[in-house]
């Protein structure tokens, strides 16, 4: 493609290597949700015809790795990047172990001159990648695994759920998905930082965010630069007409949820987030007294933030949209019933304390620097492993993202 | 100097550093743990274990069993001799195993085993039940396979499981969730809607058939004849929608027929008490209140035989 002299011949290698990508992606990932539609629609015109599902099985990280190729591919189409002609060393930069399953999704400008490095065996890269590996691992098994256990039994079973349990494990759901993908992320960079590889940091305390584009510079930030940047920007971004620029939005975030996962509750929860960065846009542009009051007000824009992304999380953890209506249903129907049993879930009330507990530590974790640039790394290593050890839960559960 | 020998000698030395400082902290927690938190409770299958290897009292009538067990027969309401060593999810071979180490004992006293109606069986019930005895040859012959290979290293074997035990002290010291009394922990609370809906399952739902595992009946047969000891086999109280979920219930009818023959064995059967709902935590397990009723019907019956010994005041 890079040496192709003809556009017209530049474009088909593009497309060709766009639709192998993306419809190897599609067939694996979004065929079943396609045919499941597709004989919905067949269903309620009485057309007596089902397509058959093909039940493929998900490759691991199929999500991932499609697009990390298909940014090297847009960035040599578009002149940005030079082509890699050492056919192992682009195999290790789509294959690279620790990022492989569930990102970051590097870039191949970033990464290949990384691969290119000598490995050393450097102390300051061991430290430092032990500390980035043993904090992932406090918030995967400490936080993560321990909030699921509430969450699941409460979404389990939604019919029997109290209002007030439902509230607390849509919360505990937003810290627990926090903590699982942002653990992963922090275990995979410790990894790559063991070899000396830098790899990009994809999570900045989003949940501290004081509005909805700060939020998506904080949260998955692999993904969200990947979308603004072969997505939107190309759609046009924001330099085009009002009406246009929220197109551009809406549908960014759209494909954005629906890149999650084969269910419409994925593609709302990208929808709400889309309905929020329009809103926020608009109401930037609106000069009233109360708005500009609530604008410099930075810890209640956070809780509004979080408690916004807490309503889109319940679209994202529901098992479908009946599910999703079930739990606010729920919430906005309050039923005030405060049983202790029920508001402890299966699992009692010291699960609940030391789910509480964690989002704690989460929380004075956040008094460390944000790149982990300690005085003392044995200190926050041996701190970091006795709390795993004490705190943590033996793996019962994967990573969330593993899925997508 | 060589940048690669610096480096590994500095990293030789951090770990050096951090893994030592690590693992006599840990090994030290593990140790008060174990001593305050895991053996100083009564409900926790690990204590009961502890309690059975190393604890001989001549006058204890020991009650072995599963939940049924544990969450059935309170001790004191039988006898004061009593105790509880009923394990939440074990099946024959614990039983078996706690019975086999109660024979080699120097005691003359009955011994109540709560026989379960789904048949003789294989259960081990939570991994944190053996973790103590990691290193016991004896229980690492029987259990050991279950293991990780993580729970058998001092300093780190009780990753995941330090909550489970806390738990377990949790409730007997403050009896929060459940009622404790000698090793028995009984279900406070009643959720009748999700027991009517279990109820109602049942009675949907396709029978299974009961096998009894062949190996362990033997063993039944062989420890209840190498007694005089008497062995008291009580089926607990349960559910009459249960008995929709069995084929053929008569294999156990047939079981009790087998080693009622032997003259130190006998058989109380409760599952035919039709108890009310109110009664019961699940279609399988009687709750607090159940479990009074229960265990003053048991006593009595057991009197009526002068099995158990007279207390002496």
């Amino acid at each position: 493609m890079e040496q192709s002299a003809k556009q017209k011949n530049k474009k088909m290698y593009l497309f060709l290597s766009l639709a192998t990508n993306l419809g190897l992606l599609f067939s694996f990932k979004y065929l079943d949700f396609f045919i499941q539609n597709t004989n919905s629609v067949l269903d309620a015109a009485h057309v007596d015809y089902q397509v058959a599902y093909m039940e493929l099985l998900l490759p691991v990280g199929i999500s991932f790795y499609t697009f990390q190729t298909l940014s090297y591919t847009i960035d040599v189409y578009n002149g940005k990047l030079k082509a890699e002609t050492h056919f192992g060393k682009f195999a290790v930069f789509v294959s690279f172990w620790p990022q492989l399953v569930a990102g970051p999704i590097e870039r191949a400008a970033h990464l290949l001159p990384e691969l290119k490095k000598r490995i050393s065996l450097k102390y300051e890269n061991i430290v430092w990648g032990t500390s980035k590996i043993i904090y992932g691992f406090f918030k995967k098994v400490v936080i993560a695994d321990r909030l699921s256990l509430y969450v699941n039994s409460i979404y389990g079973d939604v019919e029997n759920a109290s209002s007030i349990g439902i509230i607390i494990a849509s919360v505990f759901f937003a810290f627990q998905i926090y903590c699982d993908f942002s653990g992963y992320s922090d275990i995979a960079i410790g990894s790559a930082k063991l070899l000396g590889i830098d790899l990009m940091e994809n999570f900045k305390r989003p949940y501290l965010a004081n509005s909805f584009s700060d939020f998506w510079k904080r949260w998955h930030i692999s993904l969200s630069s990947w979308f603004r940047d072969y997505v939107y920007i190309p759609l046009g971004g924001n330099r085009t007409f009002v009406w246009k620029w929220h197109y551009n939005l809406f549908i960014t975030f759209i494909i954005s949820g629906f890149w999650h996962g084969a269910n419409w509750t994925f593609i709302i929860w990208g929808g709400l987030h889309g309905i929020y960065q329009i809103i926020e846009n608009i109401l930037k542009r609106i000069n009233l007294r109360s708005l500009n009051w609530f604008k410099k007000q930075l810890y209640l824009r956070q809780i509004v933030v979080f408690l916004l992304v807490v309503f889109a999380w319940i679209f994202f953890r529901a098992t479908n949209f009946e599910q999703a209506t079930q739990v606010l249903a729920k919430i906005i129907y309050f039923d005030y019933d405060f049983s202790i049993p029920k508001i402890c879930g299966y699992k009692g009330p010291l699960n609940l304390f030391l789910s509480f507990f964690g989002i704690g530590l989460l929380f004075l974790s956040y008094q460390l620097d944000i790149n982990l640039k300690l005085k003392n790394h044995k200190v926050f290593i041996l701190v970091g492993l006795l709390v795993i050890l004490f705190l943590g839960k033996n793996g019962e559960s994967e990573f969330i993202y593993f899925q997508f | 100097m060589n940048l690669y020998t610096s480096n590994f000698k500095k990293i030789a030395q951090f770990i050096g550093v951090v893994l030592p400082l690590f693992f006599l902290v840990s090994i030290c927690v593990e140790y008060f743990f174990e001593k305050e938190i895991i053996f100083g409770n009564k409900i926790s299958g690990a204590s009961k274990i502890n309690r059975m290897l190393n604890v001989s009292d001549e006058n204890e009538i020991p009650i072995f069993g599963s939940s049924r067990a544990q969450g059935g027969f309170v001790p004191d309401l039988i006898s004061a001799y009593c105790y509880n060593y009923g394990i939440d999810g074990t099946g024959d071979n614990v039983i078996l195993f706690f019975l086999e180490n109660e024979l080699k004992k120097e005691k003359n006293t009955p011994i109540i085993i709560n026989f379960d109606l789904n048949g003789i069986s294989d259960g081990y019930g939570d991994n944190n039940n053996y973790v103590p005895f990691s290193n016991n040859k004896a229980i690492d012959e029987v259990f050991g396979k279950r293991l990780f290979f993580y729970q058998k290293i001092s300093g780190i074997k009780y990753y995941g499981e330090f909550e489970n035990y806390l738990k377990y002290y949790l409730n007997d010291i403050f009896n929060l969730t459940k009622k404790t009394n000698k090793g028995g922990s009984f279900e406070l609370n009643v959720d009748t809607i999700s027991l009517s809906k279990e109820i109602k399952k049942r009675k949907r739902k396709e029978k299974y058939e009961i096998i009894n595992n062949q190996v362990l009946y033997e063993k039944y047969i062989e420890l209840i004849k190498s007694t005089n000891r008497n062995i008291i086999f009580v089926v607990a109280p349960i559910h009459q929608s249960y008995f929709y979920s069995i084929e053929n219930i008569e294999i156990i009818w047939s079981f009790f027929a087998e080693i009622e023959k032997n003259e130190n064995v006998f058989i109380f059967n409760f599952s035919k008490e039709n108890y009310s709902n109110n009664l019961f935590f699940n279609t399988t397990h009687i709750n607090y209140e159940g479990a009074k009723i229960f265990s003053k019907s048991l006593r009595d019956s057991l009197s009526k035989y002068y099995i158990l010994p007279q207390q002496h005041n």
